[in-house]
Order: structure tokens, then sequence, then C-alpha cells
């Protein structure tokens, strides 16, 4: 995936809103009225958190015109998770390293 | 764009003198720097100590001996309880600022915090693919497109 789009799913992400709909989308599609339900909010308002996701990838919708269910799309998000858990990786194992480094460091001034 | 801040947090038991050295000499650097998979020939290190001075490494895989070169440049440098550096957005981590801080403990142990700020570059994804593939196995069964959620 590109940088500019991962971006834009975590930009996406940033926002509680949007990731409690994701959650409730994990248990499966749903209208955006369903989704509108739990959040004190107008649907336009909802809509514009809808858009974004859509934009980000991390949901699609369906193509009926009355009927149009919210999907989530899983690539994105675990495109912009693995971005996370590699970045973390990189370090955890360098910090692994500079630990058994830093022991023998001390161990040789005990002596 | 969107910035993302990270923090890395790990106890070590050691003071944190030495853990300034341990990142600041280039013959230590190269003793840890890189994951798993991948060594840092001493010759690759070039650490010029100054706010402005050049920081850079080369990785190599130990399977292939593909390079994967950092550039970086020191921010701050306040010795022995900071050193920040900005990474070079075409050849690094990412286009962003790493921020190291040491606090003594008063035990001897040193907690040492990596503080990362910026943008997203697809460098990290191409070298990280080499010693880490056990991680990937992990996250790929939580996150397989049909039954990914995300967190609550």
């Amino acid at each position: 995936m590109a940088t500019d789009q991962l971006s834009v799913v975590f930009g996406a992400l940033a926002d509680p809103t949007r990731r409690a709909i994701l959650a409730r989308l994990a248990d499966g599609p749903a209208t955006v009225n369903a989704l509108a339900e739990p959040f004190d909010m107008t649907l336009p308002a909802i809509s514009k958190h809808l858009k974004v996701l859509e934009r980000a990838g991390l949901i699609s919708r369906g193509r009926e015109k009355q009927w149009r269910p919210c999907r989530l799309e899983a690539e994105p998000l675990r495109a912009a998770t693995e971005w996370m858990s590699r970045y973390r990786e990189f370090w955890e194992s360098s910090f692994d390293k500079l630990d058994v480094h830093l022991r023998g460091l001390m161990k040789g001034t005990e002596q | 764009m969107t910035f993302r801040e990270l923090d890395i947090v790990r106890v070590f038991e050691a003071p944190r003198e030495l853990l300034w050295r341990a990142w600041t000499d280039p013959n230590q650097i190269c003793k840890w720097w890189g994951p798993a998979g991948m060594h840092t020939p001493r010759s690759s290190v070039e650490i010029d100590l100054r706010p402005g001075g050049t920081f850079r490494v080369t990785m190599v895989a130990d399977a292939d001996g593909t390079e994967y070169p950092s550039d970086m440049r020191f921010t701050r440098l306040e010795e022995p309880s900071l050193l920040e550096f900005e990474w070079d957005g075409q050849r690094g981590l990412g286009a962003g600022k790493s921020t190291i801080t040491f606090v003594d403990l008063g035990d001897g142990r040193t907690e040492m915090t990596n503080h990362y700020a910026g943008y997203l570059t697809d460098m990290i994804q191409s070298f990280m693919v080499v010693g880490s593939n056990q991680q990937f196995d992990k996250l790929g069964k939580f996150l397989t497109p049909g039954s990914g959620r995300p967190d609550r």
C-alpha cells in the first residue's frame, strides 16, 4: 500500500467515533441508520464519518439505492497495524541486542 | 499526510552514562543497531556528535547481504539524558524525529524512552520483512480479510 494511502488510513483511525463504527462493522454489515443509533449524532454527521472511512478504503458501501449497507474492509487496517508492528519490532529487536551488549559491559566492570 | 507518534519504553540494568555511550560511540552502536537477522558493519557507522552533525548507519541482511542505509542528523544532544535526531525521509525508518531520553532510576537502572514523531515511509516495509516473519504470522492470524476487528 502506498505511503499516502497509509496516512489517510491513520487519519481515519484517529477519531473515536470512526473507530467505534469500525468495531460495530466487525460484527457484520449494517445500514447507516443502524450505525447512527448508538451515537448522539445526526445522520449527516454519521454520513460524513462514513465518507472518511470509505475514502480510506476501510469500509465499502452496497450499490443498492435505498439499502446501502456498510461493510468493513480489513486490508487497509491490516496494513496500518503492520507498519506500526514493524516499526516496533525494529526497535524492540535492536534493544534486545543493546541489553545483551550492556550486560556484557557491566560484567566487565565488575571483574 | 498524517503524523504518527509512537513511544517505546525499556528499562536497562545499566547506568545512563553507559547507555549514552552505547548510542554515541560508533564502536558500540554497530554491536546492537538493527533487528534480528541484520547486522551493522562498523565501517558503515558515521557519527558526528554535535547538533546538525551526521548520524549514518547501514544495516545488512544476514541472509542475502541487502543493504539498508539510514541517514540521520542530530538535532539535540544533552549528555547523558537526551539525544534527538531527524531521519532522512528517503533513507531511513521514517520522515520524522526520534527523541531518546534516559532517566536515572536511582538504583543503577535506566529507563529509556524512544519517542518517534513523524510521517510514514515505505522503507521500513521492505527491510522489516526480513527477520520478523513470525511476528507477521501472528498478526496475519489476527487481522486477515474477513475476520478483521479493530481495537475496542
